[in-house]
């Protein structure tokens, strides 16, 4: 493989699914970047979308003496 | 090569009641998305990269043949799309290679564990996707949970094709794998149900909930609308609101960008939908129609919840509205 070869023109977010949707997005100045995470952690447009809930009972009791924290995102 | 006006996100032909035959276009088309993509990241990669422009050329290829992609090959594009826009083109080459050696996906849904054999292609690139502090909520489960929840899945989908045939269609056209995780020894917080916009085709589900058929069948309506408004988001946000911009959420409790309460308010309307239906089905018992009926009702307050404050605070993009309007229509009785 060549390494650092020299590139072509800068390559158009538009033309690529889902960078393309971000790339919208900067348009209207949301607060994203293509390319670009935020914390480590993608933009939020394409990101996780998750349901959190408490830990039930049975669950939490039997681990009662851990103090590992999950914040809920 | 597809120019960009010729990207359509199918919203424009979006119907809110579920279908087998535009899940599967839905599928095609982000399919379709993606061959165009690797194509122009190829032609952008070939003068340095020759060899990796001709792996994405040959995946590109096999969609366009009619192969279909398990979520991973999907997570690798972004990996991939992410590095080429930020100009490191040879890490963007090194994952082409990855990318290029994914095999297609095999027909129908595939059960895997998070700490299982079958997931160690797929876990180490959602990792890197998530971050660390999100990627720690999803821990390993036990091969024997696994098994036990598999069971149940199936059960559930079993009752999904019996009594609502056309969600089971659309759901298994658009999802190719499951991955079972579970909150880790000590978290306040558990997650119930994920989905993620870059990896189409995945749910993950955390098998210590839904304990029965019937709740199966609603996280699946649940998870599968938020896989289905991704695949409907591909030329534009739903939302134009900014991400620091925080609203009080019907299915969380913590405060969410506009963004996640669009998501949450269509995906109680498509519950709802499915709920609803199997509380009329006949060829149910009447105590799984009662509960499925209870579960509707808590599904419409959160429409209601959720469209209030997307009605107040929203600023909905086209493809929103329209697929917005679809919903809202539906629970209105239109």
């Amino acid at each position: 493989m060549t390494k650092n070869a020299p590139t072509t023109a800068a390559i158009d977010p538009t033309r690529l699914m889902g960078f393309r949707v971000v790339a919208a997005a900067d348009a209207c100045e949301m607060g994203t970047k293509v390319g670009s995470k935020v914390g480590g952690k993608p933009v939020k447009i394409l990101d996780l979308k998750v349901g959190w809930k408490p830990v039930s009972k049975p669950y939490a009791s039997s681990i009662m003496a851990a103090k590992i924290g999950l914040k809920p995102d | 090569m597809p120019a960009l006006s010729a990207v359509t996100s199918r919203s424009d032909a979006f119907r809110f009641v579920p279908s087998t035959v535009e899940g599967e276009a839905i599928d095609a088309s982000v399919h379709e998305d993606l061959a165009g993509s690797l194509a122009y990241l190829a032609e952008h990669m070939a003068p340095a990269h020759p060899e990796c422009a001709g792996a994405l050329d040959a995946v590109a290829a096999r969609i366009r043949d009619g192969q279909r992609l398990p979520p991973v090959a999907f997570g690798l594009y972004y990996q991939m799309g992410e590095a080429a826009l930020t100009g490191d083109l040879d890490a963007a080459a090194d994952i082409a290679q990855v990318l290029a050696q994914v095999p297609a996906a095999p027909p129908g849904l595939q059960v895997m564990r998070r700490g299982g054999a079958e997931a160690q292609a797929l876990w180490p690139v959602l990792e890197e996707r998530f971050g660390p502090e999100e990627a720690a909520g999803f821990a390993p489960v036990s091969a024997e949970l696994a098994q036990e929840f598999e069971t149940r899945l199936n059960d559930g989908l079993a009752l999904m094709q019996k009594t609502l045939p056309d969600l089971h269609g659309e759901i298994t056209a658009i999802l190719r794998e499951v991955l079972l995780a579970q909150a880790p020894v000590g978290a306040k917080m558990e997650f119930d149900g994920a989905s993620h916009y870059q990896f189409w085709g995945l749910l993950l589900l955390n098998p210590n909930h839904h304990k029965t058929p019937l709740a199966v069948v609603e996280v699946l309506a649940h998870e599968a609308a938020h896989s289905l408004l991704f695949g409907l988001t591909r030329t534009e946000p739903l939302v134009l609101n900014p991400d620091d911009e925080l609203f009080t959420s019907p299915l969380r409790i913590d405060p969410r960008p506009m963004d996640g309460i669009y998501h949450a308010t269509f995906v109680s309307a498509r519950m709802a939908w499915a709920m609803e239906r199997m509380s009329e089905s006949p060829a149910l018992p009447v105590e799984l129609r009662h509960e499925a009926a209870r579960l509707a009702a808590e599904d419409r307050a959160n429409f209601a919840k959720g469209i209030g404050t997307v009605d107040a605070h929203g600023r909905l993009s086209t493809t929103g509205a329209r697929i917005m309007d679809q919903a809202r229509a539906y629970i209105d009785g239109q």
